[in-house]
Parts: C-alpha cells; sequence; structure tokens
C-alpha cells in the first residue's frame, strides 16, 4: 500500500515536471513562432512594397509607389481568399503606429508657417466647409441609391 | 567635473546624429498618445497633432532646421511606405462588409470624394488663397499616408497635405454626429460610411468608438478613398492646372 502511494506520488511528481516542462517548451515554441512570424510577414509586406517600386518605374498612371504595393497585396488576399497570421501580426504593429509615421512629414509644415498664418481665413473655413458637405453630401448620396436599390428588388 | 565645453561638445555630436530627431519624434508621440488616452479618446486631443505640435516647437526651440531633423527621422519615414501597403490588411476584411451593397457605397464615395475636392478647393479658392495652400485640399480627404503620396506625385507640398489631412479628420470626428443627426440618417452602416470618406482614419476611430457597424464601414470608406483617390485625384488636378 505505502509503497504503491509512494510509487504514485512520484509518479504524479514525475508527471507535473513533465507538463511544466512540456508547457515551457510550448511557451518557447509560440514566442519563437511569433517572432518567426513577424519576419515573415515583413519580409511579404517588403516584397510588395518594392514589387509595386518597380511597376511605379512603368510609365503607368501616376499612383503613389506604396499605393500600387497595397493594391497588388490586395488582390493577392482577394485570390488566396485568406490572411497568414504573420502578415496579419506585422499589419497589425504597423497600423498601430501609423500616426507616428506621418510625424517626421508633417512637421514639415514648420516650413509654410508664414504662408499658414497669412491665410488663416480660408483654410479654416474650408476645411470646415468642405469636411460638413462632404460628410452631408455623401450621407445623402447613400440614402438615395440605398432606397433606389430597395425600390429595384 | 564636466568641463562646460564638453556639454557642448556632446551637444555637437548629439544634434549631428539621427538619434535626437528620433529621440524627439517618438516622445512626442508617447506623449500625444498619453494625452488621448487620458481625455479618453477625445478627437481634439490627436496624437498626431500634439506630436507635431511638440516637435516643431522643440526643434525651433534649439534652433534645428528642418532639413536636418528629416535626416534623422527619416527612419521613420521609411517605415510609412510599408504601413502603407499594410493597409490592404484592413481592406481585404472590411470588402466583406461591401456584400450587397456595392452600388449605393461606391456611388456615395465618388460623390462624397467629389463634394470634398469641389468644396475644399472652391471655398479656398474663393476666398483668395495662396496656390500652394489650395494644392493641399485636393487630397485632404484621403488618408494621411496616401494624401501624402498623391501630394508627392502631384507636386503640391506633402507637408501641408498631411496637415490638412489631420485636421480634416479631427473636425470630421466631432462634427460628423451633428450633421448626420442633421440629416435624419439613421442605420448604422450609413452613418458610419460617410465619416469614412471625409474624415478617414481618425474619423473611423471616433465612429468605432460609438458604433462596431459604423467603425467597420468608416474604415472601408477610407481605404476604398484611398485607392480609389489616388488614381482619380492627379487626373483632377492635371484638369484644373
Amino acid at each position: 500500500m505505502v509503497a504503491q502511494m509512494s510509487f504514485e506520488g512520484t509518479d504524479w511528481v514525475e508527471w507535473i515536471c513533465c507538463t511544466c516542462e512540456r508547457r515551457i517548451r510550448l511557451k518557447d515554441k509560440k514566442e519563437r513562432g511569433v517572432k518567426l512570424m513577424m519576419l515573415s510577414g515583413l519580409i511579404q509586406i517588403l516584397f510588395f512594397q518594392s514589387l509595386g517600386e518597380l511597376i511605379s518605374k512603368l510609365p503607368l498612371p501616376s499612383l503613389p509607389r506604396p499605393v500600387i504595393g497595397l493594391v497588388l497585396l490586395l488582390c493577392w488576399l482577394m485570390i488566396k481568399k485568406e490572411i497568414n497570421p504573420s502578415l496579419a501580426l506585422v499589419s497589425e504593429a504597423l497600423s498601430q503606429y501609423l500616426g507616428l509615421l506621418f510625424v517626421p512629414a508633417a512637421v514639415g509644415v514648420v516650413l509654410f508657417l508664414p504662408q499658414l498664418k497669412d491665410n488663416v481665413f480660408p483654410i479654416i473655413c474650408g476645411l470646415i466647409g468642405s469636411v460638413v458637405l462632404t460628410i452631408g453630401g455623401s450621407a445623402l448620396a447613400l440614402k438615395l441609391f440605398n432606397q433606389g436599390e430597395a425600390s429595384n428588388d | 567635473m564636466i568641463k562646460p565645453h564638453s556639454i557642448v561638445e556632446i551637444w555637437v555630436y548629439l544634434s549631428g546624429s539621427p538619434l535626437i530627431a528620433l529621440f524627439i519624434s517618438l516622445v512626442a508621440y508617447q506623449i500625444g498618445l498619453w494625452a488621448y488616452q487620458k481625455t479618453k479618446h477625445n478627437p481634439l486631443v490627436n496624437p498626431v497633432a500634439i506630436a507635431v505640435i511638440l516637435v516643431a516647437t522643440f526643434i525651433e526651440l534649439i534652433d534645428m532646421p528642418y532639413d536636418k531633423y528629416f535626416q534623422g527621422a527619416q527612419f521613420i519615414h521609411f517605415l510609412l511606405g510599408s504601413a502603407t501597403v499594410a493597409l490592404a490588411i484592413p481592406i481585404y476584411r472590411g470588402i466583406g462588409s461591401l456584400k450587397n451593397r456595392v452600388i449605393p457605397l461606391m456611388g456615395a464615395l465618388f460623390i462624397g470624394g467629389a463634394i470634398s475636392i469641389a468644396s475644399g478647393v472652391g471655398i479656398s479658392t474663393l476666398l483668395g488663397a495662396d496656390k500652394s495652400i489650395i494644392g493641399a485640399f485636393y487630397s485632404k480627404s484621403v488618408t494621411a499616408p496616401i494624401a501624402m503620396g498623391i501630394a508627392e506625385r502631384m507636386g503640391t507640398s506633402p507637408p501641408l497635405t498631411a496637415i490638412f489631412a489631420v485636421c480634416t479628420g479631427i473636425l470630421g470626428a466631432i462634427l460628423a454626429p451633428y450633421v448626420l443627426n442633421l440629416l435624419r440618417i439613421k442605420p448604422w452602416w450609413q452613418r458610419g460610411f460617410p465619416i469614412g470618406v471625409a474624415s478617414h482614419g481618425i474619423g473611423a476611430s471616433r465612429a468605432f468608438s460609438i458604433n462596431a457597424e459604423a467603425g467597420t464601414y468608416a474604415s472601408l470608406a477610407m481605404g476604398l478613398h484611398g485607392i480609389t483617390g489616388s488614381i482619380a485625384i492627379p487626373l483632377i488636378y492635371k484638369l484644373f492646372n
């Protein structure tokens, strides 16, 4: 009885140790996996970005170069009909800090400060007027088109 | 004891390396994000706007020319292209929501895009703005990274465009609920989409904070406007200039 219990006891300990080890190994694998995934996602994005750069050398419509990459990647995703997890991971990381990425270029506004000062009134009116009209206009268009669609059915 | 001239030497070294530009950009954005979170995502407290104001003030104070700042910060700027390519993923996810609403959504997108250019350029021209200022109005309703790419291609000013895009985003995020209530637009998808058309990512994140369906449609609008805008806006610009 005692022998059996102690045997069972060691068995338990061993079992716990084994699972712990396995868990640690699993966690390690997962972390390593995430790192590898980051890399492969970045490679995919850089690949499509470079492809876009290449195509922009052709005398095609004057799309901004990264947008060509974007469209190519979008087409690729539509063909494959799935987003691989590594791509999703990198895209999430990049879009989380999208705002930061255009700070350096936007700071260039310091070069235009005198001009901005001279044109304060038209700029404010233009921005506010345009945003209100755009939201209103597209909302009304959406409503009208939607009603048209519904009555066609 | 540190001699005073050695501090000057350190300063000369630091301001010559990209480190300081990178550092102030990251710190400024971190402060912006912190303020944005502290105010519970108030659109007026936009992290990009705060970061730009902080960095601009700082480089004015230490008398650093913008070129020099950009030389260091270009490492951040470089990733902008990759981040723009990565926008394909949210757009792909949003395309599912197009479903059977393709015609009304695309119709609204084209009309909204046209109004955005016509009203922005029209109002600023009527009120006598400078030519470079008017040029920056063309792509202001497109998400800032793409808007800057469009401006670069058209030969208008990318920084002005970025600033106008951010301001448009903030204004749209604030004003949209009032405009939509005035027009009695009820369905969430019909409320979200116009916000995305007019005020891209900043509007979309505001829409998300109100309603998930509105947010999905707003970011779909932002993506579609980014792609169609980068084809159409340079053509329209050429037509008028």
